[in-house]
């Protein structure tokens, strides 16, 4: 009794896909679900990856899949599906970060309910006694993705998809549409500021 | 930048983050994901599809029924229009000097006639759904007479 060779199990599974996508391109939602079956898990990790909760992530990936639907008829189909759907994925994740952070920032500065004698500053020192108490992998994460917040968006995506994802140099370049020289300058400048903002906290 | 050292960086860090990349999305977020997706897709087509009629058509079909009105207000009201008869055997439950007359019409003439009177009757108020009903079933066209004289008469009415 043999293992099924990785590579027929990866054939298998690129002629379901393209078979998936024609059929979903017809509107079949049937069809279309499947796919998102066969890449549930891994577009709520990576968005996962951009924004530090999985609750998020699946609402974001869920956004993201609705619009790669949408926009079936531009994928070409000369690389994977998954490469092409990333950039949705993407996007979505950049909109959530930025809406999350108007929303933070008035909330800050307003309160959650949008109170006018709402101190900022009492929250603060309540945030800072509740994160001492955590556990130190948590706040690990945590200080990493609080110092991710303070990167420019392709700073940031080109350092998830690599250490968070794990995607490749050149798959990085597939998916931001960029040179893998530039995919390296972005990573580069990323790990600098990352190291300058959280300091000797942690190593990076 | 140096290519070396980037290569040592990215070694470096991807042993770091390892653990994050290896963690599993929990089963509760996952759970029902691509028929969430499904349903929602679903329900947006559906939304989409409603039938809007498109009201573009109704400034402009306003004068064309005001038109229509006018003419067939004109068609009812002239003698010669053609109706059908009224039953003969129609019952009636307490006879009253209009209704006995009404009830004997037959001729398009006559029914012509009749749809006038009644007109004149509702218009001074002397005509009420009690004789409606006392004249029993009345063809379809006869009805739409009488309706249209009770529309007209009721104008009338409130204009006054």
């Amino acid at each position: 009794m043999g293992l099924v060779p990785e590579r027929k199990v990866e054939e298998t599974t690129v002629n379901k896909e393209k078979e998936l996508i024609e059929r979903a391109r017809q509107k079949d939602t049937r069809a279309f679900a499947a796919l998102v079956e066969l890449h549930q898990e891994r577009a709520i990790h990576t968005a996962y990856s951009f924004i530090g909760n999985f609750e998020d992530a699946r609402d974001i990936a869920q956004d993201a899949f609705m619009k790669a639907y949408d926009h079936l008829d531009t994928f070409k189909g000369e690389s994977r599906f998954f490469t092409w759907f990333y950039r949705i994925l993407a996007n979505a994740s950049k909109d959530f970060l930025r809406k999350k952070k108007v929303r933070q920032h008035l909330s800050f500065w307003f309160g959650p309910q949008g109170e006018e004698d709402y101190d900022p500053m009492e929250k603060l020192a309540v945030t800072h006694k509740t994160a001492s108490d955590s556990a130190i992998d948590r706040e690990t994460e945590s200080q990493v993705f609080e110092a991710m917040n303070h990167l420019p968006y392709r700073q940031r995506l080109a350092f998830c998809l690599r250490y968070l994802d794990g995607l490749s140099i050149e798959e990085i370049s597939q998916s931001m549409a960029i040179s893998v020289g530039a995919v390296k300058a972005n990573i580069w400048q990323a790990v600098q500021k990352m190291r300058h903002y959280l300091g000797n906290t942690i190593e990076i | 930048m140096d290519e070396e050292k980037f290569k040592q960086i990215d070694e470096k860090l991807m042993a770091k983050f390892k653990s994050q990349r290896d963690k599993k999305v929990p089963w509760e977020i996952m759970k029902g994901f691509s028929a969430s997706v499904e349903n929602k897709l679903r329900e947006r087509d559906q939304k989409t599809f409603v039938f809007r009629p498109s009201r573009a058509w109704l400034p402009a079909a306003v004068p064309v029924f005001a038109v229509m009105v006018l003419a067939s207000w004109v068609v009812l009201r002239t003698p010669a229009t053609v109706a059908p008869v009224v039953s003969p055997a129609v019952q009636v439950a307490a006879p009253l000097p209009v209704v006995t007359q009404l009830a004997q019409v037959s001729s398009p003439i006559e029914n012509a006639d009749m749809a006038e009177e009644i007109a004149a009757l509702r218009e001074i108020g002397a005509w009420t759904d009690d004789d409606q009903d006392a004249i029993g079933a009345i063809d379809e066209l006869d009805l739409e007479q009488v309706e249209l004289s009770d529309l007209n008469s009721q104008t009338a009415r409130h204009l006054a």
